[in-house]
């Protein structure tokens, strides 16, 4: 291999920047066989394994790639799944650069091997060739409820099902996959692999029930009377924050949520066949700069927005977004005022925005975070004429279940407070994971915690009488 | 509802049924009458008339409560779309409603916000008569 080959990844094809803000298809093509074969070459099958520290699930990453250098794909798949559920997903989302290859060794002095895209590529390659379902033990003749279905519920689910229990998930939309379906947009996961995981986990024998909002139709104590023998709650970090300033609720202010779902789970772009329209102006401000707002503001370019604007009230260095989702939107022309506050929105007579009133901001002291508190200029207040506003400054733990489960100890933002480990939370039987203990964080970190609740959730109920 | 009314009224816009002419009218006589002590109003049904019902028991300091509509997608506290503002502050109609103090309601953002797909009402309607869903 050529010192070149080396150092730097085998790059991954990905759609033209000016073709894909035309349409919804992924963006990044994933590797062809070839591909992954000499990227996989990189890897040097350390003994000390740093990669595996940084999964969150722990992935055993040089056992899989070994196998994938020795073209035994399906096998290299089964391997990433005795511990990670969901690797066509996580191939495709997981924040790698902070986890797995932020500790690869070839990263000290070149560029870390893209275990990221190898994860993607044998997960593809086993789609294609038939999942195989794991044979799935006798039941032991106890229920688990599960609330939520993304990638916490469905995790644990999945692995109390292969324990040999009967699981019932919970639902309040009409379909499976939390975020995976109404939040992350169809160009960088496409829905037809959130579905194919999910209908491998049904094949587990798991039950999903929908439109089935866990504390308006039935409460925990109403599941567990029913005969449920342990619970595990895993609703996410679903309640938008908005900003709180004058005019937010005029017509033409979405919270990205809402956004999103109409976009992504409601298929939006394909109004009126689809059923749930969207309105977009021609100049769209996103007011924020983790993912979600990158995930809106390449939405809006798609959807046929001339001009989509990020509103950040910090500097780049701040910006909480992954630097890909970033430079992927920079390329298709989203355009960056950082060091921008939004101080009011104004309306027309019809009670439509307008435009919005900023104040320029500048850096200073750093602040509880760590990051350079931004500090108005005064006097610097400007009008930017735009006719939609996307608000992405957060999410919070949605409250309906805290609300009607009085014994369940809660915290900061409304988070279920739950033993970080087993998931244990106050209330006996029951278990949370997820961003609903979080706050919102991670995909993988979601599953992580599926999966070590499982586990207590086994140990609870083998003890229990 | 007549089975669980000791009094029952009806009213309509064309006469079909009960009297012709508005709820209000009907709810203002029996005010304007009030034999006995009424001590609460529930109004369901469009926006205008639930306004119109607020106003009129506002005069009377009666506690009413209306069951608000606003556009809703998710229905689960998630996205917002249901924004009302009540007492001046902003609530989500879906999980913190949706029934609130009519006299504290910001009826007409409530109505400017209903009003937001009406084009792509028009046109989901359009298309429907074209196909009956074929197109789906
Ligand atoms: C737009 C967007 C983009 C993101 N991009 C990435 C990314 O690229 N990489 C990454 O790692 N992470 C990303 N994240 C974060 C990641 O998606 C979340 O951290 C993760 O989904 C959390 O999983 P969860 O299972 O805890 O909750 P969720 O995925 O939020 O699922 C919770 C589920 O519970 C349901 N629910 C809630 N309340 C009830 C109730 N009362 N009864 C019944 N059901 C209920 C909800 O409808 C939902 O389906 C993104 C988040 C968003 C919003
Ligand atoms: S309809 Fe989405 S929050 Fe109420």
């Amino acid at each position: 291999m050529t010192e070149k080959a080396d150092k730097t990844r085998v790059p991954v094809s990905r759609q033209d920047p000016e073709e894909r803000v035309k349409n919804f298809d992924e963006v990044a093509l994933g590797y062809s066989e070839e591909q992954a074969l000499a990227e996989a070459a990189r890897c040097r099958q350390c003994e000390k394994q740093p990669c595996r520290e940084g999964c969150p699930v722990g992935v055993d990453i040089p056992g899989f790639i070994k196998l994938l250098k020795e073209k035994d794909f399906l096998a290299a798949a089964k391997k990433i799944k005795g511990a990670n559920n969901l690797p066509a997903i996580c191939g495709r989302v997981c924040p790698q650069e902070d986890q797995c290859e932020k500790y690869c060794i070839l990263g000290k002095r070149w560029e870390p091997l893209a275990i990221g895209r190898l994860e993607r590529f044998v997960a593809d390659y086993e789609r294609r060739h038939g999942v195989e379902i794991p044979p799935v033990p006798a039941p032991l003749g106890r229920k688990v409820a599960v609330i939520g279905s993304g990638p916490a519920g469905l995790t644990a689910a999945a692995d109390l099902a292969k324990m040999g229990y009967s699981v019932t998930v919970f639902e309040a939309l009409h379909e499976p996959g939390g975020v995976l379906v109404y939040g992350i947009p169809e160009f960088r996961l496409p829905k037809v692999i959130v579905k194919e995981e999910i209908d491998y986990i049904k094949k587990l024998g798991v039950e999903i029930r929908t439109d089935f909002v866990v504390g308006k139709v039935k409460s925990i104590d109403e599941l567990m009377a029913g005969g449920y023998d342990a619970v595990f709650v895993g609703t996410g970090a679903g309640l938008p924050s908005f900003m709180g300033i004058p005019g937010e609720n005029l017509s033409g202010v979405y919270s990205a949520n809402e956004f999103l779902t109409r976009t992504n789970l409601m298929k939006a772009y394909k109004f009126p066949e689809c059923d749930t329209p969207v309105k977009l102006g021609r100049r769209v401000a996103v007011i924020g700069a983790g993912n979600v707002a990158m995930d809106s503001a390449r939405c809006a370019l798609r959807l046929g927005a001339e001009e989509v604007f990020i509103v950040y009230r910090r500097s780049e260095a701040e910006m909480p977004a992954r630097k890909e989702e970033i430079e992927n939107a920079a390329e298709e022309g989203v355009q960056f005022r950082l060091l921008t506050a939004p101080r009011r929105i104004i309306g027309n007579s019809g009670g439509w925005v307008e435009a919005i009133e900023c104040l320029k901001m500048e850096l200073g002291e750093p602040d509880e975070s760590g990051r350079r508190r931004p500090v108005p200029i005064e006097g610097s207040e400007y009008v930017m004429e735009v006719d939609t506003v996307i608000v992405a400054i957060g999410q919070n733990p949605n409250p309906l279940i805290s609300q009607t489960t009085p014994d369940l100890v809660t915290g900061k933002h409304g988070i279920i407070v739950a033993d970080p480990e087993t998931g244990e939370t106050s209330k006996k039987g029951v278990f949370a994971g997820g961003d609903i203990v979080t706050g919102a964080a991670t995909v993988i970190s979601a599953m992580g915690a599926g999966k070590r609740t499982a586990v207590a959730i086994d140990k609870y109920l083998r003890n229990k009488p | 509802m007549r089975s669980v009314s000791d009094k029952f009224y009806v009213a309509t816009d064309d006469g079909s049924k009960g009297r012709k002419g508005l709820v209000t009218d009907v709810l203002k006589e029996i005010l304007d009458k009030m034999s006995e002590k009424i001590n609460i109003v529930f109004a369901i049904g469009p926006v205008l008339m639930m306004r119109a019902v607020a106003e009129l028991t506002r005069q009377h300091e009666i506690k009413t409560v209306v069951s608000l509509n606003p556009i809703m997608v998710d229905g689960t506290g998630m996205c917002g779309a249901c924004r009302v503002e009540v007492g001046g502050t902003t609530k989500f109609a879906c999980v913190d409603g949706p029934d609130f103090d009519a006299h504290q309601v910001d009826f007409d953002l409530l109505m400017k916000r209903q009003k937001m797909f009406l084009q792509e009402e028009e046109r989901a309607r359009e298309c429907w008569h074209k196909c009956r869903g074929e197109c789906k």
